[in-house]
């Protein structure tokens, strides 16, 4: 690289100019910049989602299978207080799916429940409420639980149980629905819900394929329901009667 | 036309209440159309006017309802950016991940007798390409499982406080593992703009979704 210095003609001091020009060509100190470091919320920190602390539920298909659907050994206690004695008989144990289920709150008597029932808003769909109940355990009959191993159904597949009008005599359906509405708003019956079908004048109870049987009986005992009750799961169709 | 500000007849809180209707239904149907939960749970029920499939068990309901519960008060403030369904693998590593990016307009030009019908109109678009879309995507492998992230548009640590909606559900910054996805296929879905708000669908999927996904 060439460097042409121009200077004035009057400026005889030569060699202090080209002392000037070699200074000034020469690098600048150069240092290090630190690496910025923002103290606070940094761009980083935006990119990061947020997500629920709690996982969501998880829901097996492996279920379905009969070896994982029966448990190798009994993880909960047997409660046979809401079971029939003839279930409890010829219920083998290693036959025995245990579930949990809510107890119901002993301090609901018949009559209290039946009076509160009256006095309920009328809806055409009910819901249980958030909050868990005290857990008890209870187990699948053998006769159920072939059922479920025929249709390969998963536990927590939904099933509905349909009470028909002929179900609620000499009561009328709308008692029923009345006192049912109630139950459910007071979680007694655990992972149900129900719809009022006005126009086939039936009552279709939903819940877990795991507490059907204890629902069913529930709904026998308490309600006081004759006859057959069917129940239904999506696409199969009526697989079960109590 | 009207020309309203988003303060005007509190259109933050319309918005969130239909938007949060619809990640519901969109949700729901994610998880039935990309098999993350058994089929059985699943019952049809209409939406817009269209088929859509929705769990009937309690428990995952409730978790839905609850995400969405804590979403509602960052999107009715325009404050939620994205909102994305990932579906994890058995290693929390994400396959697929549905992202809903949303945009509100500061000034609304509204002509409020067509309003609703049209952004119906448009959500049952959204929810039919949905309903379609494993067309598009490769199988899942076995065991996967989801989560529900917010990208807000200011820090996550400081809208950290307005998600906590729910006494019992806490949010928490995801990890980077669940967040990132090595290149991914873009698949984009559906986009939507309406005079309220405007969306755009699309999914992130794993190139090789048997293999783990190394960072």
């Amino acid at each position: 690289m060439d460097v042409c210095l121009h200077y004035k003609s009057d400026q005889d001091n030569s060699n202090d100019l080209v002392t000037i020009s070699e200074k000034a060509l020469e690098d600048f100190p150069r240092r290090v910049l630190p690496i910025f470091t923002p103290w606070f919320p940094s761009g980083t920190d935006r990119s990061c989602p947020i997500k629920p602390k709690k996982a969501p539920p998880v829901i097996s298909f492996n279920q379905q299978k009969s070896s994982e659907f029966v448990p190798q050994q009994p993880e909960f206690v047997f409660s046979t207080s809401h079971c029939p004695d003839d279930q409890e008989k010829f219920v083998d144990t290693s036959k025995r799916k245990l579930i949990s289920i809510p107890a119901p709150a002993d301090e609901h008597s018949k009559a209290d429940f039946e009076n509160v029932a009256k006095k309920r808003k009328r809806s055409w769909s009910v819901f249980p409420p958030k909050t868990k109940t005290p857990q008890r355990t209870q187990y699948i009959s053998r006769l159920f639980h072939k059922t479920v191993q025929r249709y390969g159904l998963d536990l927590h597949q939904r099933a509905k149980w349909i009470i028909s009008e002929l179900n609620c005599a000499p009561q009328s359906i709308e008692e029923v629905w009345s006192k049912l509405s109630h139950a459910i708003k007071h979680a007694r019956l655990p992972t149900c819900n129900a719809n009022y079908q006005r126009n086939l004048i039936q009552i279709w109870v939903y819940c877990d394929i795991s507490y059907c049987e204890y629902i069913g009986n529930f709904l026998r005992e308490n309600f006081q329901l004759s006859g057959e009750l069917t129940l239904a799961v999506h696409k199969l169709g009526d697989i079960f009667k109590l | 036309m009207a020309t309203l500000t988003r303060q005007d007849l509190n259109f933050g809180q319309v918005v969130a209440d239909i938007l949060c209707e619809f990640l519901e239904v969109a949700i729901h149907l994610i998880l039935y159309v990309r098999e993350v939960y058994p089929s059985g749970i699943f019952q049809k029920r209409k939406k817009y006017n269209v088929p859509v499939q929705m769990s009937c068990h309690p428990e995952l309901n409730q978790y839905i309802q609850d995400t969405l519960q804590c979403v509602k008060p960052l999107i009715e403030k325009n404050e939620a950016e994205k909102v994305v369904v990932v579906i994890m693998d058995k290693d929390h590593h994400p396959v697929e991940r549905f992202v809903f990016e949303i945009s509100q307009p500061p000034l609304l030009s509204i002509s409020s007798d067509t309003l609703l019908s049209h952004v119906e109109q448009l959500l049952r678009a959204v929810i039919l390409k949905i309903s379609v879309c494993d067309a598009v995507l490769d199988n899942n492998p076995p065991g996967c499982t989801f989560t529900v992230l917010v990208y807000t548009r200011e820090s996550a640590t400081r809208n950290m406080e307005k998600v906590q909606v729910i006494k019992d559900f806490p949010w928490i910054v995801a990890d980077e593992q669940e967040v990132l996805m090595q290149e991914p296929r873009l698949i984009p879905l559906k986009t939507m703009t309406s005079d309220i708000v405007k969306m755009q669908l699309y999914v992130e999927e794993r190139a090789h979704k048997g293999q783990q996904n190394v960072p």
